[in-house]
C-alpha cells in the first residue's frame, strides 16, 4: 500500500486562504461569522488532501484531519502576519479606511476609545514587533478554528465504513 | 466498528456492573469521560463570555481579569457594543450571534451527553451543515438589502441553530479526538 500524500501543500493553501481572508479589508468581515474564514481554510485543506489520496493509498483518517487543521492554523498565523505587514507597507492605512467606511455604511457606532486607538495606530505606522505579537495572539484561535473546520471536512469526506 | 458497539450499548442497555468489567464498559466510560471534558471546555468558554461584564460591573474602575477576557474574546469576535448583549450596560465578551452559537453548542453537547441515542445517531453531514449555516448566512446576506433588517432575535435564533448544528456534526469527532489524548491504561486501572 502506498504511503499517504504530503500534508504540507494542502495546509499551505488552507493557511494562505485564511491569511488572505484575515488581511483583505472587507473580506475579513467573513470572520465576524464565528471565524467562518478560518473554518473555511481548515475545510479547504481537507478537501485538497482528500483529492490527493488515490485508491491504492490508505484512506483518510480523523488523525490526518486533526493534524491538517493544526498545521493550517499555524501557517495561517505566520502568512497572515507577513501579508498584513506587506499590505500596510505598500498601501498604508487602506485597511483601516475600508473598515471604517464599511462600518459607517452598516451604521455601526464605535465608542470614542476605538477612534482614539485607530488614530494612534495611524500615527505609529507599520510595526514589526506589533505584527509578531499579533501573530502569537492569533495562533491559538486560528489553530482551534482551523482544527474545527478540518473536523467538519472529516465528517463530510470520511470513508463510508468509518 | 466502535460506533456499532456503542449502538448496541444504547439499545440493549447492558447493566452497569457488567459494563464495568468488559470492553463495552471501557468504551462507554471513555466516551462519557471525553464528552464530559468537551462539556467542561465549552462551559468554561461560555462562562468567560458572561464573566467579563460581571467583573466589570463589580469593579467599575476596571479589573485586569475583565481586561484579559475582553482581549482574549476580541481575537475571535468584533465585539461591537451595539451588537452585543449587556449586563447593567456592560457588554458581553462576544457579540449576540457568537454568544448564541457558543451557548447553542453547549446546550446541544449537554443534550448529547444525556442521550446516547442522539450520540449514536448518524446524521448526513452535508444536510446538517447546510441546515445550520444557511439560515445564518441568509440573515447576514439579506441584511445588505433594503428589505430586511437584522434583529437581536434573528441573530440569536440563527446563531443557536448554527451552534446546535455544529455540535451534532462535530461531537463524535471531538470526543474521539479527546479520547485519543487520554492514555488507555487510565481506564484499565479504573475497571480492575
Amino acid at each position: 500500500m502506498k504511503s499517504k500524500p504530503d500534508k504540507l501543500m494542502p495546509s499551505l493553501y488552507g493557511g494562505l486562504l485564511i491569511a488572505t481572508i484575515w488581511s483583505v479589508p472587507g473580506l475579513n468581515f467573513l470572520n465576524c461569522l464565528c471565524c467562518a474564514g478560518v473554518l473555511l481554510g481548515g475545510f479547504l485543506s481537507v478537501i485538497l488532501y482528500q483529492k490527493n489520496i488515490s485508491p491504492e493509498m490508505e484512506q483518510l483518517t480523523r488523525e490526518d484531519c486533526t493534524s491538517l487543521g493544526v498545521y493550517t492554523g499555524i501557517i495561517a498565523s505566520v502568512a497572515g502576519m507577513i501579508i498584513q505587514f506587506l499590505i500596510q507597507m505598500i498601501f498604508g492605512d487602506i485597511a483601516i479606511d475600508v473598515m471604517m467606511k464599511l462600518a459607517e455604511r452598516m451604521k455601526v457606532d464605535f465608542p470614542p476609545e476605538i477612534y482614539q486607538m485607530i488614530e494612534e495606530a495611524r500615527q505609529q505606522g507599520p510595526n514589526i514587533i506589533g505584527s509578531i505579537l499579533a501573530m502569537f495572539i492569533t495562533i491559538i484561535p486560528n489553530t482551534l478554528f482551523a482544527f474545527l473546520g478540518a473536523l467538519i471536512g472529516w465528517n463530510v469526506f470520511k470513508p463510508k465504513q468509518q | 466498528m466502535q460506533s456499532e458497539f456503542s449502538v448496541k450499548i444504547a439499545q440493549i442497555k447492558i447493566p452497569s456492573f457488567i459494563c464495568f468489567f468488559t470492553n463495552f464498559g471501557i468504551e462507554l466510560q471513555r466516551m462519557k469521560k471525553s464528552l464530559n471534558i468537551l462539556i467542561a471546555g465549552v462551559a468554561v468558554w461560555c462562562a468567560g463570555i458572561i464573566l467579563a461584564p460581571i467583573i466589570t460591573f463589580v469593579y467599575p474602575t476596571g479589573h485586569a481579569a475583565a481586561d484579559i477576557l475582553y482581549r482574549v474574546y476580541g481575537v475571535v469576535c468584533h465585539q461591537i457594543d451595539t451588537h452585543s448583549f449587556h449586563i447593567n450596560n456592560h457588554s458581553f465578551a462576544v457579540c449576540i450571534r457568537c454568544t448564541a452559537i457558543y451557548f447553542g453548542f453547549l446546550i446541544a453537547v449537554l443534550g448529547i451527553r444525556f442521550s446516547l441515542t442522539v450520540y449514536n445517531k448518524k446524521y448526513n453531514p452535508i444536510v446538517v451543515l447546510l441546515c445550520s449555516s444557511v439560515p445564518m448566512l441568509l440573515d447576514v446576506v439579506c441584511s445588505f438589502t433594503p428589505f430586511y433588517e437584522i434583529t437581536t432575535l434573528s441573530r440569536s435564533i440563527t446563531g443557536v441553530i448554527f451552534g446546535i448544528g455544529m455540535a451534532l456534526l462535530l461531537h463524535r469527532s471531538l470526543t474521539e479526538t479527546i479520547s485519543s489524548l487520554i492514555p488507555s491504561n487510565h481506564y484499565e486501572i479504573k475497571t480492575r
